[in-house]
Parts: structure tokens; C-alpha cells; sequence
């Protein structure tokens, strides 16, 4: 990884919102793809924004720019592009995505959310040109070769992936040693937020969702426990997050309105502070996606999520809870207050 | 692997063909994520013509924020008003085109606050309810089928023209199925 990327973290936290957000829209078939494809918009403007790539106006030049910043960031090791007469060869080497891609097509999900995909997808229709993939190789030292067809963007709702290719081959495993620069993890993370934000605050349910495929990843691939104690629950979790980088420590008070918790030298801390100066209240961290699954599973809906930084990496999360369980709505007495209002 | 998707319908058309036969129709519209704004431009369209005012309950984005995205895309927002469940304000605040409820209102609250709305208006009048999904965020689909439930009762009561959105979700959190029996249409955008 390049000087920019100075900090890294486990790829299997970013793979674990990855994998999060490929099931979270599949319900939506190969339209779920487009929801993705704003995802790519997302990791674009936070890039720029932040200052890990420069702007401009040439789209092959931007291409480059974003194909290297995910190469700086550990994400493959190499990508070679060939163009000829509107189809685009695409060599990916050491192409960090294989192991998910495995995972992803063993259980009959086509969708594609390799962030350098999906970013590279957005620039392509930002200049009205759509990607329809022909072929993807595998070859035996793991390398990609993928075939692509440009053409005009007729009709932004069309969606065209790969069959199903045969990754046999591939060993998917998720170690902490295997990193990616923390840019590229904070650049997805903003664009989960952000590409879905023009929901508004329904947005959160797609994110939330995020955080159901979060928990499904984390119990098959680390054997992760979550007891019906909310408490316990939350402590594999913060456990689990910390061991992984995504903050130094992280700990945790519940009761039965709220539940506090502290990230030290928190990484998503500078998604956070961009997403709180946008007006966002959309949250993708991780671990604070899980545990809102979870608590609601178990009962208890996440209210207002007040956060308070005591400096530019550590800081509090308050989640106001609200127990939905025992919910009443009584329709009678709610009728005769709208009728004398 | 391809698909198609089917061509971008006219929403307002649509719309029209769909709803037109109906007296002041109760409507559910399914709205696809991907057309969200689209659908939801769609309907005020549709329902501004066919009523001089209209009320707004927006629970998904700052009425400011709506209001000025309607402006743009040439929605009369004069003749709107909004309560806005989403934007955080200390107390409840009410002005001429809006009502701020506080962004964690409960869904008694935003009854006895939309039945106020309406009050206040004596004109021929719609209501758009945005959206059902929001409310499943915070609340149980239990609660949330019978909050839907008055609500449409209370607009075939008043004579009102009404539409609840709801945002194609998985089926874990989907009330489309429980509501449907209570709407005159459930419309898919």
C-alpha cells in the first residue's frame, strides 16, 4: 500500500459490509444492482472530497485515477485495461474481491459489489455509457480476466452481469492479516450511506438490512455467537470489532432506554463526521449496523442515535430504545382524539 | 444474464388510467427504491390536479428540503401543506405551510397532528403519507398495519383522496399484504 494509505484494516471488515450489502438489496432481483451502482457515486464523491484521488474531466484519465486509488489501497495489485473497438478487456491481479465473489455466487447471489467495480460502473454512466459484462476468466494463479462491452446508455434500468463463473478454484478465506488502506474502507462506507440517501430516512431500513447480511456473515465465517441477551450480544460484537481494527477498544453500557456506547480511535469516525456535516443521520459502521439488528430481533427499536466526539477519533454513540415488542396502538381511543382535534 | 426492465410507464398516465375511475380514492402505491422521487412527483401531480390543496406528511425528508425539490420539478407547493415528522425541533412548531412535529413522534401523535391538519383546511383536499416505511423503522408492523388502518378509515370518513407510500422493502418488513384489504388500489410505481 501506497504513503496515502499509512492505515489499514482487516479486508474482512470491509467484506462483511460488502457482503451486507449485496444481500441487503437482492430482494429487489438484478435491479438490487443499480441500488449498488449508487453505491459507486457515493465512494466517487467521498474520494474527491477527501482529497484521495484529483478530479477530472477526462473519463479514461478517471477511470486510471480510481483504478490506482484502489490498487494504493491494497484492493488488487495490479489491473490492466485494453480497449478495442467498444469492448474493454479488463486483467484484474490479486483482485481482493474473489473470496466474496465465491462466497456471494455459492449462495445464488449474482449482484456485484466490488467497490472498484461499482465506482469505475458510476463513471461510465456519468458519461452515458453503460457496461454490460461478456465473460469473466478465471485463470489458475487467481487472475481475473473479464470481458466488457461499452455501449450507449439507453436505458439506465437494464442490468447486465456475469453468469455464473466457475471460482472452484478460488479459497475464500478472511484473515486479519489481509488488509485494504482505510481510505477505500472509509470511501465504501460513506457511499453506503450516501448512495442510498436519497430515501431519506427510509434509507436506514436498506442500511439496516445491511446489518442482517452483516450478522449472516459474521456467524459463518467466524462461528460469532448472538444470545437472545442483548447484552452478551453486543459484547461479541464490540468484541469482534475491536479485535478487527475497527476501533481500538469499544465498550458499551445497556439498559432498558438506551444503550451507550465509546469507540476509541474509532476508523469510521471520518464517514461519520462527513455524513453529520451533509445533515445525514444515516449510519453504515459495521458494528453499530449489527447491534441495531440485533436489537431488533430481539425486540427493541433503535430511536434517536446521538453521537458526541470527544476529539477526532474517539467518541460516544447514544441509541435511544424503544420496545416495539409490547407496542399498542389503540385504534379507539387514537380515533376519538383525531375526531375531537 | 440480462434483464429488461420494462419501459419508464408515464406515472402520471399511469396514475390516471388507474385511479381515475375511483371517488376520492384511498391508494397504496409500492414504490419501486430506484423511482422513488419519480413516483413520488408522480402522484403529487396527479393528485394536485384533482384537488385545489393538499397536505404533505413527510416523515423521510425536511419539509424545506421537499419543498424546494417540488418547486424544481413544477409541483404548485403553495397549494401544500406539510407536516414534517422528520426534522428535529425542540417543541412542536406550526406556521402557515408546515407543522414541525420533532423528528421521534409516535404514531398516536402523528394521528391527532394529521387530523389537525386537516381541520385547518376547509378546502376540497388530498393527503400523501410518506411513508409507511419510515414508520416500520421505529415501530412494529403490528402497530404500524393498524396506525395505516384509522388513518385510511379516517379519509373515507373525511372524503378525502389519500395515498400511503410505501417503498418496496423485503417481505420481513412489508405491511403491503395487510394494508391492501383497506385501500380501493394498491398501485405499483
Amino acid at each position: 500500500m501506497s504513503a496515502k494509505s499509512t492505515d489499514s484494516i482487516p479486508l474482512l471488515v470491509l467484506d462483511c459490509v460488502l457482503y451486507g450489502s449485496a444481500k441487503a438489496v437482492e430482494y429487489l432481483g438484478l435491479r438490487g444492482e443499480r441500488l449498488l451502482y449508487r453505491v459507486g457515486d457515493g465512494i466517487l464523491d467521498y474520494c474527491l472530497r477527501a482529497g484521495y484521488i484529483q478530479p477530472s474531466k477526462d473519463m479514461q484519465q478517471t477511470l486510471g485515477i480510481v483504478t490506482n486509488f484502489f490498487i494504493e489501497n491494497g484492493y488488487a495489485s495490479g489491473v490492466d485495461i485494453k480497449e478495442d473497438t467498444g469492448n474493454v478487456t479488463l486483467t484484474f491481479r490479486g483482485w481482493r474481491y474473489l473470496s466474496l465473489m465465491k462466497k456471494l455466487n455459492e449462495e445464488h447471489c449474482q449482484l456485484l459489489a466490488c467497490p472498484l467495480c461499482v465506482a469505475e460502473i458510476a463513471i461510465f454512466q456519468a458519461n452515458g455509457l453503460d457496461t454490460q459484462v461478456i465473460s469473466d476468466n478465471i485463470l489458475a494463479d487467481g487472475t481475473v480476466v473479464r470481458s466488457v462491452r461499452i455501449t450507449p446508455l439507453t436505458n439506465p434500468d437494464d442490468v447486465t452481469l456475469p453468469g455464473a463463473t466457475d471460482l472452484s478454484k478460488v479459497k475464500a478465506e478472511w484473515t486479519p492479516a489481509v488488509r485494504v488502506g482505510l481510505p477505500a474502507f472509509e470511501a465504501v462506507e460513506y457511499g453506503l450511506a450516501q448512495g442510498f440517501g436519497y430515501l431519506g430516512a427510509q434509507a436506514q431500513l436498506l442500511l439496516d438490512n445491511i446489518g442482517a447480511g452483516i450478522i449472516e456473515f459474521l456467524q459463518d465465517e467466524f462461528q460469532i455467537s448472538f444470545p437472545k441477551d442483548p447484552s452478551k450480544t453486543i459484547e461479541n460484537l464490540a468484541s469482534f470489532f475491536a479485535a478487527n481494527g475497527l476501533a481500538d477498544e469499544i465498550t458499551f453500557q445497556i439498559s432498558a432506554s438506551d444503550v451507550k456506547i465509546s469507540f476509541q480511535e474509532y476508523r469510521y469516525a471520518p464517514v461519520l463526521k462527513r455524513l453529520l456535516e451533509n445533515q445525514s443521520s444515516l449510519i453504515s459502521c459495521p458494528c453499530t449496523l449489527a447491534i441495531r439488528t440485533c436489537l431488533r430481533q430481539r425486540g427493541f427499536a433503535v430511536g434517536s442515535m446521538q453521537w458526541a466526539f470527544a476529539d477526532e477519533r474517539n467518541l460516544s454513540l447514544r441509541m435511544q430504545l424503544r420496545r416495539v415488542a409490547d407496542q399498542q396502538f389503540d385504534e379507539e381511543k387514537v380515533s376519538r382524539l383525531m375526531e375531537s382535534s | 444474464m440480462k434483464i429488461m426492465a420494462e419501459p419508464k410507464s408515464d406515472t402520471l398516465s399511469a396514475l390516471s388510467e388507474s385511479l381515475d375511475p375511483l371517488e376520492k380514492p384511498i391508494v397504496l402505491a409500492v414504490i419501486d427504491p430506484l423511482r422513488y422521487q419519480e413516483a413520488v412527483e408522480g402522484l403529487l401531480r396527479y393528485f394536485t390536479g384533482k384537488a385545489p390543496r393538499g397536505i404533505y406528511v413527510t416523515l423521510n425528508k425536511p419539509y424545506g428540503v421537499l419543498a424546494k425539490n417540488f418547486e424544481k420539478s413544477g409541483i404548485p407547493v403553495a397549494s401544500l401543506f406539510f407536516v414534517d415528522g422528520i426534522t428535529n425541533v425542540p417543541v412542536a412548531t406550526e406556521e402557515p405551510d408546515h407543522e414541525c412535529l420533532g423528528s421521534s413522534i409516535d404514531l398516536s401523535s402523528l394521528c391527532i397532528a394529521t387530523s389537525k391538519a386537516v381541520n385547518r383546511i376547509t378546502e376540497d383536499k388530498f393527503l400523501v403519507l410518506d411513508s409507511l416505511s419510515t414508520l416500520l423503522i421505529y415501530n412494529d408492523s403490528k402497530a404500524v398495519a393498524k396506525f395505516a388502518h384509522l388513518f385510511t378509515e379516517k379519509m373515507r370518513r373525511w372524503g378525502m383522496a389519500c395515498s400511503l407510500l410505501s417503498v418496496e422493502m423485503n417481505a420481513e418488513r412489508d405491511v403491503v399484504s395487510q394494508l391492501a384489504p383497506f385501500c380501493d388500489k394498491v398501485v405499483k410505481l
